[in-house]
């Protein structure tokens, strides 16, 4: 992401956003966006996973300039690199776990049957839950299932708003393990949180305060 | 990894799109009401325009098939004399040999076995007929049964079977046939459509009505060579000669108007359901933001989805077209009877026809079903298809969209009503552009309906504070935050409401008008009438002994025909009255005359409001009628009101009916009498006069007014129907709006509760919020109601039927159609508030 700025016309006056920001991640980074509520963390995820598109400046994932494509280009391109989750709503409350999981699959012409899905859930410990419809699920199960979905096309980026925020703190830290193995098999995650102890598991620290995006540390 | 700037070719694998279309089915299975609002919505509109169609054509399929079965294929038909055609007339045609294709035809109705219904005896030469109506139109074991006695030829020999006797009764006349065969069409199967005839040779026809050496007319088929202007020199002056074509083309135009209203009112049914239509797939567009933001973010473009989306209202459509094709068939076996004997009350006689389901209305359905739909669902889809993800993080309905649409919906509105306006000021004689413009003009108002909601409600949100209660102030405040859910509902109610208050006025004020004509017309205390068939004239003698009857004070003498002019096909009226019942006409034009001396002096006519109107004639214009001479000019001297033709009437003097046509007598007479006379005695003394027709009905001024207005009322029974489909449609839309918000809210109710509010007071909140909304409904119809009224009685009507009428608003119509307003959308509250009260907060909080 480079000089990237974005602004917002409200009843009132226009609010920048993101101010002319910069943003490099790699494969397999954990990234921590933090910032107060409003600061523009969420608006960060939505121009990198090309939902929105910035007023000036680049985004490039995998050399694909996002700004350059439409809306169905950039719909195209996250349908194949980048999986999404958020804090409500993941899962489509019609289709079972096995279906949600699949959709991914189905859309990228992967295949997608139970010996791809199945596995999965083994590894997580969800296979017990195959069947079962996201109604019957807890928060945090739902969470897991949403993350191992954004995950399981093998995207190049994984963007994940506030994914604890709705969570306790045992479940919390079930969901933020499975982000942190997804990280650990190679695909970048930049994760939006206000949960300090979320912001740990990640390798990097970022926090947008003015329109500005600020890097802490690396670990 | 290399990708191409350029947007790629779209392409959703199979299995993806089958997904889609999965979770969007299944979704349908778990919560069906908004799909099956939509389905019904589609079934009723559609079922209007079925039923109305299907009554229309089968009506008018029946009126061809008698037409048929009665004239067969001749095109023209020699007709007249009083008592009927002398034999000898057609000896002359047949013997003049250039008009081969003759036939004489002697026809009656009659009873058969002391039944109640009426058959039609046809009597025909059957070794010339054939050249008329083909041979098979008699079974052929017809020529061959002669040593049959009677012999008779039925519609079905299942009910009466061959060598099975018929007593048929005319007048006083009866006489024992024997059932010799089966009527069949020229197809040569069953006639199932020729119920209502019985076949005889002519021979026994006339031996049976005692009309021997006369025939009731001669049928001919004409052509280039057997011109009708050769056969008129062969006819002498009493006789007619009638092209058939044009007589019934003339019959068919004459119910053009009922048609078209019906049909007018099958789809303003439809275009209500729209509405509901569109209501409901916005509502279920809402409720499915969530899903339609999720599937955006794992990378489904707008495209796709808004293609599923359209795919599912398609099958929604299909299936409801499909069973508003069932239904409008069910309907119409219900209107068939309804506009066959409406037919029969006001145009012609015509029997209950088999229901027909052509082709081109199962098409015209179709297309209109999926097409009505695609309209209302298109603007909703549209958006669905454009759900940015965002939304997935906003958890609240935009509503301050639905204002700022409301808002702009103004000028659409008043665009509208304008154009509406226009066109129906400019429509011309055209019925279907003037429906067209009143659509427009009422579609103006519902438009503006959510802004005006939205308002009402900003000025009743204080109000209901200072004298309600918190209560009423919240529900008020509700109805205003949650326009996107109830204001389409609420345009729907409102629209099929006004709708229905318009019709009904318009029906109150022309049953208003009708009464106080015949309170004006009607002067006379006892009207009679000869009942006898085909020959229903008093004789000289009997209006002499009348005369001698005491208690009475004076006596008028009238008949009716129809005559075939070049304003078509239109009656006649003869009236031999003195000047105390002239006065019972209530003159238009020219305004105050008098015009009793004018009415009694040579070639001059009184014309009905109906036929200047329809045919742009005025006081002073001169109109060609066919006499016994020729056509003659008659002065029109005056125009006046009259309800009783509304393809027009002509009214002529005794004396220049006497003059210039056939005059076999009058058929009715009216009779005012004397001060203390006693109608029964009266009614009894001229029943038992010598000369008094066998038959012979006697009714007073008050019997006859009642059968008058029961009539009328017959007549609207299929527009009531019709009317209540509309409001039905529009309150069941309307509850399910209401139940379907309000069940949305049980979080925010078990949050009320949380704080202490109390289960009443929120039941009161939730009944409140719907009663105001129908109130709301109802309010808005009022004037819209009103003039949808007015609008009918100054141009539809006009155009229609040619007479003007009277504006009477009853308020307790009026009252009325607020009243089902609030009540249905009252009742939309109830089940809510059930729900509300027995659902623990607890529940309730777990659903946030």
């Amino acid at each position: 992401m480079s000089g990237v700025s974005r602004a917002f016309d409200d009843a009132r006056a226009t609010r920048v956003v993101l101010d002319n920001v910069d943003f490099t991640a790699s494969a397999g980074d954990l990234v921590a966006i933090t910032g107060p509520s409003g600061s523009g963390k969420s608006t960060f995820l939505h121009l990198l996973g090309g939902i929105d598109i910035p007023d000036r400046g680049r985004i490039v994932i995998n050399d694909m300039d996002l700004t350059s494509l439409n809306e169905t280009g950039r719909t195209l391109f996250r349908r194949k690199h980048i999986g999404v989750v958020f804090q409500f709503f993941n899962l489509v409350p019609t289709l079972n776990v096995i279906e949600n999981l699949r959709l991914p699959l189905e859309l990228c012409s992967l295949k997608s049957d139970d010996s791809v899905v199945l596995p999965l859930l083994e590894r997580f410990g969800l296979d017990h839950l195959a069947h079962s419809y996201p109604d019957l699920l807890s928060g945090g199960e739902q969470q897991r299932v949403a993350v191992i979905r954004a995950a399981i096309h093998k995207p190049s980026l994984i963007l994940a708003d506030e994914p604890t925020g709705n969570l306790d703190d045992y479940q919390g830290r079930v969901v933020l393990d499975l982000i942190r193995q997804v990280s650990n098999d190679g695909t970048c995650v930049i994760m939006a949180t206000h949960s300090q102890s979320a912001s740990e598991y990640a390798d990097r620290h970022c926090t947008i305060r003015n329109g500005n995006l600020h890097e802490a540390s690396q670990t | 990894m290399a990708i191409s700037t350029k947007p790629r070719k779209l392409e959703v694998p199979d299995s993806a799109t089958g997904t889609l279309l999965k979770i969007f089915l299944r979704e349908q299975k778990k919560s069906p009401g908004p799909s099956l609002l939509t389905v019904l919505s589609i079934t009723i509109g559609v079922a209007a325009i079925v039923g109305v169609d299907i009554t229309s054509h089968s009506a008018l399929s029946e009126f061809e098939r008698a037409n048929r079965l009665s004239s067969g294929f001749s095109t023209h038909q020699v007709v007249g004399g009083a008592t009927g055609l002398d034999e000898n007339i057609y000896a002359a045609i047949k013997l003049d040999g250039r008009f081969p294709d003759t036939a004489p035809i002697v026809q009656a109705e009659v009873l058969v076995n002391h039944g109640d219904q009426t058959w039609q005896l046809l009597g025909i030469d059957p070794l010339s007929d054939y050249r008329i109506r083909e041979s098979a139109l008699l079974g052929s074991e017809y020529a061959e049964q002669p040593e049959i006695a009677w012999p008779i030829h039925v519609p079905d020999t299942q009910i009466w079977p061959v060598g099975s006797t018929l007593t048929l009764h005319y007048g006083s006349q009866q006489q024992e046939f024997t059932v010799a065969g089966e009527i069949f069409d020229e197809s040569g199967q069953s006639d199932m459509h020729a119920e209502g005839f019985l076949v005889t040779d002519i021979m026994w026809a006339q031996a049976f009505l005692n009309r021997v050496g006369l025939l009731t007319r001669i049928d001919l088929r004409l052509d280039s060579e057997a011109s009708p202007r050769t056969l008129q020199i062969l006819l002498p002056d009493s006789v007619r000669l009638i092209d058939l074509q044009t007589r019934h083309t003339s019959q068919k135009y004459m119910t053009r108007a009922f048609r078209t209203n019906l049909t007018a009112l099958g789809y303003l049914t439809l275009l209500v359901a729209m509405f509901l239509i569109y209501s409901s797939t916005v509502f279920q567009i809402a409720r499915r933001r969530g899903l339609l933001s999720q599937l955006r973010a794992i990378g489904y473009t707008h495209h796709e989805i808004t293609r599923i989306l359209g795919t599912e209202l398609s099958i929604i459509a299909l299936s409801g077209v499909s069973m508003g094709i069932g239904l409008g068939y069910l309907l119409s076996a219900l209107m068939l009877g309804l506009v066959t004997d409406t037919i029969n009350l006001l145009y012609f006689d015509l029997a209950h026809g088999a229901l027909e389901l052509p082709g081109e209305t199962i098409l015209k359905s179709v297309v209109m079903g999926l097409l009505g739909t695609a309209i209302a669902g298109a603007v909703p889809i549209r958006e669905a298809g454009q759900v940015t993800v965002q939304a997935l993080s906003k958890r609240t309905f935009e509503e301050g969209k639905t204002l700022t649409l409301s808002r702009r919906m103004l000028p659409v509105a008043i665009c509208f009503f304008g154009l509406g306006a226009l066109i129906l000021m400019f429509s011309g004689q055209s019925l279907a552009i003037a429906f067209a413009g009143l659509f427009l003009l009422v579609l103006g108002p519902a438009a503006s309906t959510p802004w005006l909601i939205y308002h009402i409600c900003r000025i009743l949100g204080p109000l209901a504070d200072s004298t309600l209660g918190l209560v009423a102030k919240t529900a008020v405040i509700n109805i205003r935050s949650h326009l996107s859910r109830t204001g389409i509902s609420v345009i729907a109610l409102s629209l099929a409401v006004s709708t229905s208050l318009g019709v009904a006025l318009m029906i109150d004020s022309f049953r208003y008008s009708v009464d106080n004509w015949i309170n004006h017309y009607m002067r006379s205390d006892l009207y009679v009438a000869s009942t006898v068939p085909d020959e229903p004239y008093f004789s000289e003698l009997f209006r002499a002994e009348v005369a001698t009857v005491d208690g009475i004070q004076d006596t008028g003498y009238s008949t009716r025909i129809s005559i075939q002019s070049e304003f078509g096909l239109h009656d006649l009226l003869a009236m031999d009255i003195g000047p105390s019942s002239f006065l019972g006409f209530m003159i238009q034009s020219p305004p105050g005359a008098d015009l009793w001396d004018r009415f009694n002096q040579p070639r001059t006519a009184l014309i009905s409001e109906s036929f200047a109107n329809r045919h742009a004639v005025s006081v002073g214009d001169e109109i060609p009628l066919p006499t016994t001479q020729g056509d003659i000019p008659f002065e029109v001297i005056g125009i006046y009101l009259d309800y009783s033709s509304e393809h027009g009437l002509l009214t002529l003097s005794w004396d220049n009916f006497d003059r210039y046509f056939p005059n076999p007598g009058p058929t009715t007479a009216s009779v005012i009498l004397e001060p203390g006379a006693i109608p029964s005695d009266i009614e009894k003394a001229i029943s038992s006069l010598e000369s008094a027709p066998e038959q012979l009905l006697v009714r007073s001024n008050q019997e006859l007014r009642e059968q008058i207005l029961k009539i009328f009322d017959q007549t609207f029974e299929i527009t009531d129907i019709l009317r209540w489909l509309t409001v039905l449609v529009a309150m069941t839309g309307m509850i399910f709006s209401l139940v379907a918000l309000q069940l949305e809210r049980s979080s925010l109710n078990a949050k009320l509760k949380a704080v202490g509010f109390s289960r009443v007071q929120l039941a009161m909140q939730i009944i409140s919020e719907t009663s105001i909304t129908g109130f709301l409904a109802g309010l808005i119809a009022i004037p819209v109601g009103l003039m949808l009224c007015l609008s009918l009685i100054e141009v539809i009507n006009v155009r229609s039927f040619g007479w003007t009428m009277m504006n009477h608003i009853d308020p307790m119509l009026v009252l009325a159609a607020v009243g089902i307003s609030t009540l249905s959308a009252t009742a939309a509250g109830i089940y809510p508030a059930m729900r509300m009260w027995r659902t623990p907060i607890t529940a309730g909080l777990r659903d946030e």
